[in-house]
């Protein structure tokens, strides 16, 4: 009873929250261009008056509530364009958070001391190094590299776009890169501090091999604590998508926020928003559920 | 009966780096000690927090590499196996940890835990699994309801009890009790010290049993082995030990054992100062800078264990004048 109460608690709070994010994005977009207030005669002055704003911000978001899509600002169906970006950002979003975790979580037991006392310092510098460079350079990095590989007719990435499944290679690497380095980071410490328990010395001296303590042992427990991160990532992988599919003319969910913000179409711009919002708590919620049931089968209390 | 486990001058030095001093100091946690153990038989370690007690348990498993010394198992030494005949051996040679709650891995069932020796070193065959873990559990008190619960839903005695379980699962000869009871309660302690007694009984095991209380180990030793700073200053009997002790640490020791008598009066002999830094052994004796019948000869020649009857050694320039 107590987990159910919790958990409607979130959702209320996340909803709530999404509401008035949503409200203030709506009143944001409604301000019209060439707004300017000035101070006369120790007053100040709008050339457009604050009411005026906030009704039409209220019509829109009413219309929202009313699930009136329609049409955007050009008067091309928002829900066909929806659900083209959509597609092509869950593509995204889901072979590169798959890279990531298989890449990461393999990558963090390699750059993990493994119950040694000494460690490379080479090997963790690798792994925060491509946390630390700003995803932006690393989009330009690839792209030249991808771009070095055409020109010597090697023709496995296309450098921007979307008409073949190829053009999202390069995307999806780009946008792994961070979260991959994140979870082999959480990866390796997690593996270390395993190392360190005594089921492992135990385990030792009954005769284990050392494949046997890494899979049996140490990665059962160290699988709670990668997990126990992967909210973390959710944040800025949705943030990082917004630079992959601009830098690489990727037309996603963000490309088409970024389109409508410019048109000045507040409506379409908050149903995006929203969109957006419904894919990062849906991620959260995904990765939360993991969580949950991998307490469950070990019968703990699962919050 | 035959001889077990033998130890022959077994050091185990740690090095550290001094950045006061910049030079490299070491550590002597374990500086030449000998003994050996036979079958069916219970030797007892016994010593303060930092003697060796823990290092020598871990030697012997062969869990770290000792610097210098032999290490005989059956007969083997250590040092001459591979790496797979030392996997055969780990079947003669078991563990039970301190901690109950850090020696079980939490991720497991109970289930697991008993199958996994089984399985790595082939004791019966797959079909049998489940009936060869519900014998282990039997045998140590617990019901076989309990095969599929996790660590997390026992007691710290129903732990141990599982570690005592894990360890007899391969049908050792050898166990190595590494002060096994410390971290339960007084009335759970007899209930542990009473099974292994009995399973030794039963399974003709033999123990080297690491603590530092003085009753638990005269209830359960054969023979005890005092340690102090990494050596042994002290071995014998039980009842000799006990009755006859010869050094002044022993002596120390055994008159700090409180006695629940409210009109019997206590003759605690207090030592001096702290345990010196293993880092920092004083030179001669290393336990004449808190002795309280140190002599001269005491700070300049270190004693060596010397039989003062034929179940009986003391390191004390003391015994021998």
């Amino acid at each position: 009873m107590n987990r159910v109460k919790h958990i409607i608690k979130k959702m209320f709070y996340g909803i709530t929250i999404l509401i008035a994010f949503t409200y203030i994005s709506i009143f944001i977009f409604s301000i019209p261009t060439g707004y300017k207030w000035e101070i006369k005669n120790g007053r100040i002055v709008y050339n457009y008056p604050v009411s005026m704003i906030l009704k039409r911000s209220n019509s829109i978001f009413v219309s929202l509530l009313e699930f009136n899509i329609g049409e955007n600002i050009k008067g091309k169906s928002l829900v066909e364009l929806l659900y083209r970006a959509s597609g092509k950002t869950a593509l995204l979003l889901s072979a590169s958070i798959t890279i990531a975790l298989i890449f990461g979580i393999l990558k963090g037991i390699i750059d993990s001391n493994k119950g040694k006392k000494t460690n490379s310092s080479l090997k963790i510098l690798t792994s925060i190094l491509p946390i630390s460079l700003p995803d932006v350079l690393i989009a330009a990095i690839m792209q030249g590299f991808a771009i070095w590989l055409n020109q010597k007719g090697i023709h496995i990435f296309k450098v921007a776009g979307s008409k073949t499944i190829s053009h999202s290679f390069l995307p999806i690497i780009v946008l792994s890169i961070l979260p991959a380095f994140y979870i082999a980071r959480i990866t390796a410490l997690a593996v270390e501090d395993c190392f360190k328990k005594h089921y492992i010395l135990a385990a030792r001296g009954k005769g284990c091999s050392s494949h046997r303590i890494l899979w049996n042992h140490v990665m059962r427990n160290a699988i709670r604590t990668i997990v126990e991160g992967l909210p973390n990532i959710s944040s800025f992988i949705i943030s990082n998508t917004l630079i992959v599919e601009y830098v690489f003319s990727y037309p996603g969910l963000t490309t088409a926020l970024m389109n409508h913000i410019t048109m000045r179409d507040a409506r379409s711009s908050a149903i995006i928003i929203i969109l957006i919002g419904f894919i990062y708590f849906a991620l959260n919620g995904l990765f939360g559920l993991i969580n949950m049931i991998i307490k469950r089968s070990y019968r703990e209390e699962a919050v | 009966m035959q001889e077990i486990v033998r130890v022959v001058d077994l050091k185990k030095y740690y090095e550290i780096y001094d950045a006061k001093a910049q030079q490299s100091k070491f550590v002597k946690a374990v500086d030449g000690i000998s003994f050996s153990i036979r079958q069916g038989e219970t030797l007892g370690l016994v010593g303060e927090s930092g003697s060796g007690k823990t290092t020598t348990g871990k030697l012997i498993l062969n869990l770290i590499k000792p610097t210098s010394g032999e290490i005989f198992l059956e007969g083997k030494s250590l040092s001459s196996l591979n790496h797979k005949e030392m996997r055969e051996l780990r079947k003669s040679i078991q563990v039970v940890f301190q901690n109950p709650y850090a020696a079980l891995d939490p991720k497991m069932t109970i289930r697991d835990i008993l199958t996994e020796p089984l399985s790595i070193h082939k004791i019966v065959s797959k079909y049998d699994y489940n009936n060869e873990v519900k014998r282990l559990l039997n045998m140590v008190g617990l019901s076989e309801s309990d095969m599929d619960k996790f660590p997390h839903e026992f007691s710290g005695g129903q732990r141990q009890r599982i570690g005592i379980a894990k360890a007899i699962a391969v049908k050792p000869k050898f166990i190595i009790c590494d002060e096994p009871v410390s971290a339960l309660d007084v009335s759970v302690q007899s209930q542990i010290l009473n099974l292994l007694c009995e399973l030794q009984r039963e399974i003709k095991v033999s123990y080297l049993f690491i603590a530092h209380g003085l009753n638990v180990i005269r209830h359960v030793s054969d023979k005890v082995a005092v340690m102090y700073l990494g050596n042994i200053v002290e071995y014998g009997d039980v009842k000799t030990l006990f009755d006859e002790c010869k050094h002044p640490y022993t002596k120390a020791l055994i008159s700090s054992a409180p006695i629940p008598d409210p009109n019997r009066r206590n003759n605690t002999i207090a030592l001096k100062d702290e345990i010196p830094s293993p880092v920092n052994v004083p030179d001669g004796c290393p336990f004449h800078p808190r002795c309280y019948e140190a002599a001269d000869i005491c700070k300049n020649k270190k004693p060596f264990l010397m039989n003062v009857s034929s179940s009986h050694a003391v390191a004390c320039h003391l015994t021998y004048s």
